[in-house]
């Protein structure tokens, strides 16, 4: 599914994902799909935009404020798409977010990357995630 | 915690799994307790949305989890007066109450230690003056053996399967021991005579060969109940291989080794809790593989490097 930044249509954070911070970044996990993606710097600024909730023509204007050119649109607009494809962000509604949505440093394109192998969806008991053995 | 059960016989198939949390705990104590009776069970099976294991759904509903197991067993914690109602249904068999048993224990201990803070790591773990490594492998993949090689060489452990971590008021991650047996296969006697001769012992479950046995009956003084992790190493048996080979693991891959190493539940808010404890442990862990050849054991040079690295 592809987003495009002219879009007024409000996006927010899926309430099934967990956001966790790890280095400059962020790590998602999606309760459902038990998928789990890294997102870097930027991608983690965008995100919190999202968290509570906004739209992606409001994104861009962001995005340029924290140094982003017309030519990192595109890779903008890709991020938001793999976002809602993933099922991560979509029309879930806006919620009271902690601190604003801060980027400090160069901007660079953001990036999303998905973990190969899921979590396990079935695990053998509450103490042991592993996939449960043959009976 | 307090076991009220209708019959003698579900009283015994309760405790039993209960006494292997052999470990005494130094506190504070959160009273745990549950209700068990027999007869019909009237509710309807669980969709699993909070967890799905092999043989036992939860579902988190407005009073309070609700877990159902495949043999039509149920359980319910009703927050309120923090008690766990399991009901059996008669007719049963002995392994079916046994199985369902453990599953519905395991899952009000792993849900208590989370509501105190701690994050159920399924793991074993070797600890010395200076620093604390948690060894992560699948079933049967050597956390055990290797576990024992090192107490031989003068490390502790906390055990080698399930262990607690937590973040405290500091920031500073602990991790602490419940168990402390071990699940040894037979022939680990090859390697570690003073093991015995375990065939003697009944197998701790239909699936495997491994015997439980409490560490100190063989390796006297050589458990530790609590430590600061420093190290997480992803255990392999690598059956053509020689010797142990051990490689860096980027440190990208350290969050993701123990995302594996526990049950994240479908709810959002004690999935951030256990995530924001990992992810702090994770910040402060050096990542190895090490890779288990059939001949590690057999020459104590094999372990030298492992022990240089986590010194």
């Amino acid at each position: 599914m592809s987003v495009t930044l002219g879009n007024d249509k409000k996006l927010a954070l899926s309430p099934n994902v967990v956001v966790t911070p790890l280095g400059e970044g962020a790590l998602l996990l999606h309760l459902d799909s038990k998928f789990f993606y890294s997102i870097n710097q930027p991608g983690w600024s965008i995100l919190q935009l999202l968290e509570a909730g906004t739209t992606p023509q409001d994104i861009l204007s962001k995005c340029t404020e924290w140094g982003a050119s017309e030519n990192d649109q595109a890779t903008i607009e890709s991020y938001l798409s793999e976002l809602v494809g993933n099922e991560l962000v979509g029309d879930f509604g806006s919620k009271e977010t902690g601190q604003p949505a801060a980027f400090s440093g160069n901007w660079e394109s953001p990036t999303i990357e998905r973990h190969d192998e899921p979590l396990e969806r079935i695990v053998t008991s509450a103490f042991d995630p592993s996939v449960p053995l043959a009976e | 915690m307090t076991l009220h059960a209708k019959t003698a016989q579900l009283q015994d198939r309760a405790s039993a799994p209960l006494t292997l949390y052999n470990v005494t705990w130094p506190g504070p104590l959160h009273l745990v307790d549950i209700v068990l009776t027999g007869g019909e069970s009237a509710l309807s099976p669980a969709k699993g949305q909070f967890m799905t294991c092999a043989r036992m759904q939860v579902d988190d509903t407005e009073r309070g989890l609700y877990a159902s197991s495949r043999s039509g067993s149920t359980c319910h914690y009703l927050a309120a007066e923090n008690r766990w109602s399991i009901t059996i249904p008669d007719g049963h068999s002995d392994d079916q109450i046994r199985e369902d048993l453990v599953d519905f224990l395991n899952l009000a201990l792993t849900e208590s230690w989370r509501r105190l803070g701690w994050v159920p790591l399924h793991a074993a773990s070797i600890t010395s003056d200076t620093s604390c490594a948690l060894l992560c492998a699948t079933a049967g993949g050597g956390k055990s053996t290797l576990t024992a090689s090192m107490i031989r060489r003068g490390w502790k452990t906390l055990g080698d399967d399930k262990l607690l971590l937590r973040k405290d008021k500091s920031g500073d991650v602990e991790v602490a021991a419940l168990l402390h047996n071990f699940n040894l296969h037979p022939r680990t006697r090859d390697w570690f005579p003073e093991v015995g001769d375990l065939t003697g012992l009944p197998p701790y479950s239909p699936w495997t060969e491994k015997r439980k046995v409490t560490i100190e009956s063989i390796w006297p003084d050589s458990t530790a109940t609590s430590s600061r992790p420093t190290h997480l190493i992803e255990v392999a048996r690598r059956p053509d291989a020689r010797g142990l080979k051990l490689a860096p693991l980027p440190h990208s891959s350290v969050l993701p080794l123990l995302m594996r190493q526990t049950v994240i539940p479908g709810h959002p808010a004690w999935a951030g809790q256990i995530m924001a404890t990992l992810a702090a442990t994770a910040a402060g862990l050096k990542g190895w593989r090490l890779e288990i050849g059939d001949d590690a054991y057999e020459r104590e040079e094999h372990l030298a490097g492992l022990e240089e690295l986590l010194q």
